[in-house]
């Protein structure tokens, strides 16, 4: 019988209230919730349900599944994007889209395949308010991912309706779509029928309140008018997307030849030449080697939306723990707090978009 | 065949925030570098240009070199561009140096121009910090300041630096701007004005950094045995030293020391047959403050964690131990990228001929420049002499 063998979840670190909501928006036209959750601006539905998918496949010990299925209300795909961050096929990844609940059928049909064809499921139900920040319709909701893993020997099983809808989720977290139910699905689990960290109560205690303004900032997507990008300095596509195991999951080189460890990527060995490689998945940590704090309206172009929408950032030379250093920016800190020294892991983010493509990566958060 | 080169004129045009073109600007500096010639020169007579220049703003980037030699009455002349960001213009005159020295033609001209100032700001910005590493440092978010400001910050955590040193730099070279009525900014600052401007990029405030500028330089070369047709003052080549590093600042080994300054110098001192200690002046690529202190030290005046010092302790003053950028450096004459590696020559053509008015440095013998693009992938060393 296919049941769910682990879960990982993702809550964003912000948090705004129903009263600093309503005070801010003028009405908070959304029943029962009392606060919910803001993704950064460097998050959306696909980044963290990269984030969550790590801790479940960590949890379950697992580096492979026959299916991926990603599960949102909004009308984006991210699956296969999702599978490459996660490094799993991306042939093997599917969307289930443009319903609240995506990620229930996406479960069912999971446990389905589990148990008729014994394969295994990685199910990623993500989402974050989409929608006109100015419409009613913004109000209830929030963002969160959950993952869960289906397999053969999985225990737990799922039933539709099993979950009551005004869960402490609604309450706090908010009408976070397709990952709803889950979410709120997760917190009726008991620790020692599933692996992976239940406890959403600490996640939820973790978070830090925005403003109003703070909260459109980070829902803001917009360049000023009069920009342009790619004047002077262009990373196209192609040669963006050619480096994407580096940038999506830190994959350095290791020379096959001389065994000198490369990261970011070269053409050639520094130590003897030699083009052949092999790859290595990089530990994620490292510490910061040098830092700075870019001001206002100092930004490269690729950075200028981001920076007036949240300001001045902090961007450093990472020294990771397995040797090589590389240029990084740094998310979830306050700049000014950032030392020489300081401990960082890697997260993957969604860095800017150019051309109408969201452009992903890594960046490094104290941890 | 090799053979001693000279440089026999150099002139420039004012730097600044202009409202002028390339063309013009140029024009001006290379006519300024043909009176500058004591028995005069005939455009004719040069038979290789070799223009530096980035290209900031897009403007013409291409065949950039035809228009400017056009422009300055050298229609037909074999002439070219020369990129190396802001070692442009350094490695045009290495280019025109290794021309005149390896025989192929008896005079050179090397030249640099760049308008900045051109551009709507919201156009500008996207042009700054296109000479760094595009792939990698700029999509972490790092500008030109950024880059040069991590290299503050570890060498604040190295050996002790502070910002108040740093400022010195910037007093010093505003000091010197002053005296130089080519420069960009001709007023003296204090310690506490440099400190307390915005920050752009933690450690630099404003006044760490030097502008965005409009400007153009001329410097022409001739071999030893046509040198006295034209002047019976040259000023001699005597080293010419040019290297390169990684791209990207996170592949350097050390963030506190540029290899490719250190690689050219020590190129350009055995070349002449100097030391540092014989050294009487010298104009150092100071892009930002931090970037004054690395080339003092990676150039040998100072040991490694000492360049702070020299600066905030008066030794690199116009009367000090060893004067450095007399002219007001990048910092306060100004730096029009592809100009500023043959202003620095122009500069040094003043200091040894005892030309450089007010701002004239005592009795200088042996005089370096170094002139370093981007953060230090590439840079020129020049050693010359009287």
């Amino acid at each position: 019988m296919g049941g769910i063998a682990a879960v990982g979840f993702y809550l964003p670190r912000f948090v705004i209230t129903a009263g600093e909501y309503r005070r801010g928006a003028g009405r908070f036209d959304a029943n029962g919730i009392e606060e919910k959750g803001v993704p950064g601006f460097d998050e959306d539905e696909i980044t963290m349900a990269v984030a969550a998918g790590e801790r479940c496949l960590v949890a379950a010990g697992r580096r492979s599944v026959d299916v991926l299925a990603y599960a949102t209300s909004g009308m984006l795909g991210g699956g296969a994007i999702v599978a490459e961050a996660l490094g799993l096929d991306p042939a093997k990844a599917r969307d289930v889209r443009g319903s609240p609940d995506a990620g229930e059928t996406s479960l069912a049909g999971a446990i389905d395949g589990a148990t008729k064809d014994r394969t295994t499921h990685l199910v990623l139900a993500t989402d974050a308010p989409h929608g006109d920040p100015a419409s009613a319709e913004e109000d209830a909701r929030g963002g969160a991912a959950v993952a869960l893993l289906v397999s053969p020997p999985g225990k737990v099983l799922w039933r539709r309706g099993s979950v009551p809808s005004q869960s402490v989720i609604r309450h706090r977290v908010g009408d976070a779509g397709a990952a709803s139910v889950l979410l709120s699905f997760l917190t009726t689990l008991d620790p020692s029928d599933v692996a992976g960290d239940l406890d959403v109560a600490a996640a939820l205690r973790d978070r830090s309140p925005v403003t109003y303004d703070q909260y459109l900032a980070m829902r803001e997507r917009r360049m000023p008018p009069g920009t342009e990008f790619s004047q002077g300095a262009y990373v196209s596509l192609p040669a963006y997307l050619g480096e994407k195991k580096a940038r999506y999951r830190l994959i350095g080189e290791r020379c096959t030849k001389c065994g000198r460890l490369h990261f970011p990527p070269r053409e050639t060995c520094l130590t003897c030449g030699a083009q052949a490689w092999e790859d290595v998945l990089l530990r994620r940590t490292g510490k910061v080697y040098a830092y700075t704090i870019i001001g206002k309206g100092a930004a490269p172009s690729e950075f200028l939306e981001q920076q007036l929408a949240v300001g001045e950032y902090a961007t450093a030379v990472v020294e990771l723990d397995d040797g090589p250093r590389v240029a990084a920016m740094l998310t979830d800190v306050n700049p000014t707090t950032v030392r020489i020294g300081m401990p960082v892991r890697m997260v993957f983010r969604r860095l800017y978009t150019q051309e109408g493509v969201a452009r992903y990566g890594f960046r490094f958060a104290p941890y | 065949m090799s053979r001693d080169v000279a440089v026999i004129g150099a002139g420039m045009s004012p730097f600044g925030d202009l409202g002028r073109t390339a063309k013009s600007l140029f024009a001006e500096a290379f006519s300024e570098a043909l009176d500058s010639v004591d028995n005069g020169l005939d455009p004719g007579d040069v038979k290789e240009a070799y223009i530096g220049n980035m290209g900031f703003g897009g403007g013409q980037i291409g065949n950039l070199a035809a228009l400017m030699t056009e422009h300055a009455r050298m229609l037909h002349i074999p002439t070219r561009k020369v990129e190396n960001a802001c070692a442009s213009s350094g490695y045009a005159f290495r280019d025109a140096y290794l021309a005149v020295k390896s025989g192929a033609v008896d005079v050179a001209l090397a030249g640099g121009v760049e308008v900045m100032n051109d551009v709507p700001d919201v156009r500008k910005r996207f042009w700054l910090g296109v000479s760094g590493d595009t792939e990698w440092e700029r999509l972490a978010g790092l500008t030109f300041p950024g880059v040069y400001a991590m290299m503050a910050v570890r060498h604040m955590h190295e050996f002790g630096t502070t910002r108040e040193q740093m400022a010195a730099v910037a007093v010093k070279n505003h000091g010197n701007g002053a005296r130089n009525p080519k420069a960009q900014f001709r007023k003296e600052i204090t310690i506490e004005k440099a400190l307390s401007s915005a920050i752009v990029a933690y450690p630099f405030t404003l006044y760490d950094c030097c502008g965005t500028t409009d400007g153009a330089s001329c410097v022409i070369l001739a071999a030893k045995n046509v040198v006295r047709t034209y002047t019976d003052a040259p000023v001699w080549v005597l080293g010419s030293g040019a290297a390169s590093d990684h791209l990207a600042v996170h592949d350097r080994e050390s963030l506190t020391r540029l290899e490719a300054t250190a690689r050219a110098s020590r190129a350009a001192y055995a070349q002449a047959g100097i030391t540092a200690n014989d050294v009487d002046v010298a104009e150092v690529h100071d892009c930002f403050t931090i970037a004054e202190i690395l080339a003092v030290e990676d150039l040998g005046f100072a040991t490694k964690g000492e360049g702070g010092r020299l600066a905030a302790e008066g030794l690199t003053a116009r009367d000090g131990k060893i004067p450095v950028n007399p002219s007001g450096g990048l910092k306060a004459k100004g730096h029009p990228l592809g100009a500023t590696g043959a202003a620095q020559i122009h500069e040094t053509f003043l200091q040894l001929r005892r030309g450089a008015g007010d701002r004239q440095v005592p009795n200088p013998e042996n005089a370096l420049t170094h002139n370093v693009g981007g953060s230090g992938a590439t840079c020129a060393v020049h050693i010359l002499g009287i």
